[in-house]
């Protein structure tokens, strides 16, 4: 699999691209996508594309919330100054953005969110009809069932997020708690939190690293092009996930047995202990940067 | 106003003639769990009961989900046209467009009415906000996204759509005030999330036999100013009945308190 990973800064895009990353994406502040980690100038971004095509790798610009209509002419003239400078493709979710980009003649390369909850062939096909050629699968489609998705629509490329990195436990676009990190100042995921049912204990149902472990086995075994690692204002945590991609990605590369595929996870993550780096949503910059 | 009953199918044995009469509608389906969906004989049974073609009820599809539906929409075309569809799953209304236009009636149920426009929440404990009337809001929520209205006029019309769901206010306002589309709200639930992760099978399940009924688990958290329900695969915190001139049906989800719940733990799930 080919890996793409999140950045917010010229910086970190050098670092990674340095380091084996096959995509950058990212989003401007001012037109921010779904996560908040984001570019703080479109100079900066710039530089950032004219690396990646430097070293021959690709870009993509995350435009995956919903907007305002006034904000339409806007994101269209930001997006078309990125393609300009070689920027290879855009991250999308709303299909009337979509259409807006249509109209007005702006056909980059589309890769939907996981955001546009594709769960099956028929909603990809929408997706294809407006343009999209590259689909983020939810790590709640069983990989059998993206098999018969992907028979279906011959030609796409797909994408899955690194299970034992990032498997949330609610379904996006349906989670409605707020977060923290975004607009409404949270500090804690609900899925997390401990509940009581009376005088029980109530957690949200999670999964385990060997399920993730399996999960990213079966996708990758069923012809997944790209490991996605999901941008975060945490650097050192961004650094080390990445590594983690790399490296299970690597195992998978060599044709490591599923079985030892799951233990090597499973070792790895107990051992790194992600914990340290902190919370993904706190800000830390990159390592020796003046920010 | 119309009275409507969400009725799960794993259900309808429970519900004798009567009971069901009491609703002048029923809503046959889930609209969170892919385990629940109607089957044509769950149609004819309930049509048996009460004399009515039920409404058709669908939710956030799988693919061998949607191989299902298809085979139910291709019964239902030469045996019930004309039927109501709530479709919870674009990829259902792509289908449902593409080969039988015209020949269903369409309503957009409320996952894909939150799909264009996701409801906001403030933060537990937050003061920041005020309801829409100025109060305290019980629920915390905060608004809703910006889906442009122009694009929604041109989707329900593109797409047949004559009704559409909602169980929050401010989504009933922006359809009420900017189309002439039918409108039903969802009480006493409103959805915070949904999820494949069943708290009643521990995990991820390809199989199920729906032992989660009507249970409702409240469950509460000191990090959450408000109870939050557990209810099959989904998290709700409850709501009440808008009543707004545009709003013609009230759709009512019935729900059994299910105090002494303990969870189910499968392979693939860490927590209990």
């Amino acid at each position: 699999m080919r890996i793409t990973i999140g950045v917010k800064s010229s910086e970190e895009a050098g670092y990674f691209l340095r380091n084996g990353a096959d995509e950058i994406y990212f989003s401007l502040s001012a037109a921010r996508g779904h996560r908040t980690a984001a570019f703080s100038s479109e100079a900066d971004l710039i530089a950032a594309i004219r690396l990646a095509r430097r070293l021959r790798r690709k870009t993509m610009l995350a435009l995956n919330a919903v907007y305002p209509r006034e904000n339409y002419p806007a994101i269209l003239d930001h997006a078309r100054r990125l393609t300009d400078k070689g920027l290879d493709g855009v991250i999308v979710r709303d299909p009337a953005l979509l259409e807006y980009f249509a109209d007005h003649d702006y056909r980059p390369y589309l890769v939907a969110s996981v955001l546009c909850a594709c769960f099956n062939s028929q909603t990809m096909e929408f997706y294809r009809d407006l343009g999209v050629r590259r689909f983020t699968l939810n790590s709640q489609v069983m990989p059998a069932d993206a098999a018969r998705m992907m028979a279906a629509l011959p030609g796409v490329e797909t994408v899955i997020f690194v299970p034992c990195l990032c498997l949330e436990a609610n379904i996006e676009p349906y989670c409605f708690f707020p977060y923290p990190g975004g607009p409404s100042g949270a500090c804690l995921h609900a899925c997390t939190l401990r509940y009581k049912c009376g005088a029980n204990a109530f957690r949200m149902v999670d999964t385990n690293l060997y399920y993730q472990a399996d999960l990213l086995y079966d996708f990758h075994k069923l012809g997944v092009e790209w490991l996605k690692v999901s941008r975060q204002p945490n650097t050192p945590k961004l650094m080390a996930e990445f590594k983690v991609a790399v490296f299970l990605n690597r195992l998978l590369e060599r044709g490591l047995g599923r079985a030892a595929f799951a233990a090597s996870v499973v070792e790895l993550i107990e051992r790194l202990d992600m914990n340290k780096f902190g919370p993904s949503y706190d800000f830390k910059p990159f390592p020796g940067s003046a920010r | 106003m119309e009275k409507a009953l969400i009725l799960s199918p794993s259900l309808r044995a429970k519900y004798g003639a009567a009971a069901l009469k009491k609703y002048d509608t029923v809503c046959l389906g889930d609209e969170f769990c892919i385990h629940k969906q109607p089957s044509f004989a769950d149609l004819a049974a309930v049509k048996k009961l009460t004399g009515k073609t039920p409404v058709l009820v669908s939710t956030l599809l799988t693919e061998p989900a949607l191989e299902r539906w298809a085979a139910l929409l291709a019964e239902c075309a030469k045996k019930e046209p004309g039927a109501e569809i709530v479709v919870n799953d674009l990829g259902l209304l792509h289908f449902i467009n593409k080969k039988y236009r015209g020949r269903f009636r369409v309503t957009l149920g409320r996952l894909m009415t939150y799909f264009f426009d996701r409801k906001k929440m403030l933060a537990p404990g937050s003061e920041a906000g005020l309801g829409l009337e100025g109060e305290r809001p019980e629920t915390w929520e905060s608004g809703i996204d910006v889906t442009p209205v122009d694009y929604l006029k041109g989707f329900l019309k593109r797409y047949a759509v004559g009704r559409v769901e909602t169980d929050n206010e401010h989504l009933l306002r922006k359809y009420a005030d900017n189309t002439d589309v039918k409108i039903s709200f969802h009480y006493p639930l409103s959805l915070m999330a949904l999820t494949r992760f069943c708290p009643f099978k521990g995990g991820l399940t390809l199989d199920c036999k729906a032992p989660c009924g009507e249970r409702l688990l409240k469950l509460s958290s000191r990090h959450l100013d408000y109870p939050l329900y557990s209810k099959g695969n989904a998290y709700f915190v409850k709501n009440k009945l808008v009543k707004h001139p545009r709003v013609d049906r009230a759709v009512f989800t019935p729900s059994v308190n299910s105090p002494g719940f303990k969870m189910a733990i499968n392979e693939g799930s860490i927590r209990g």
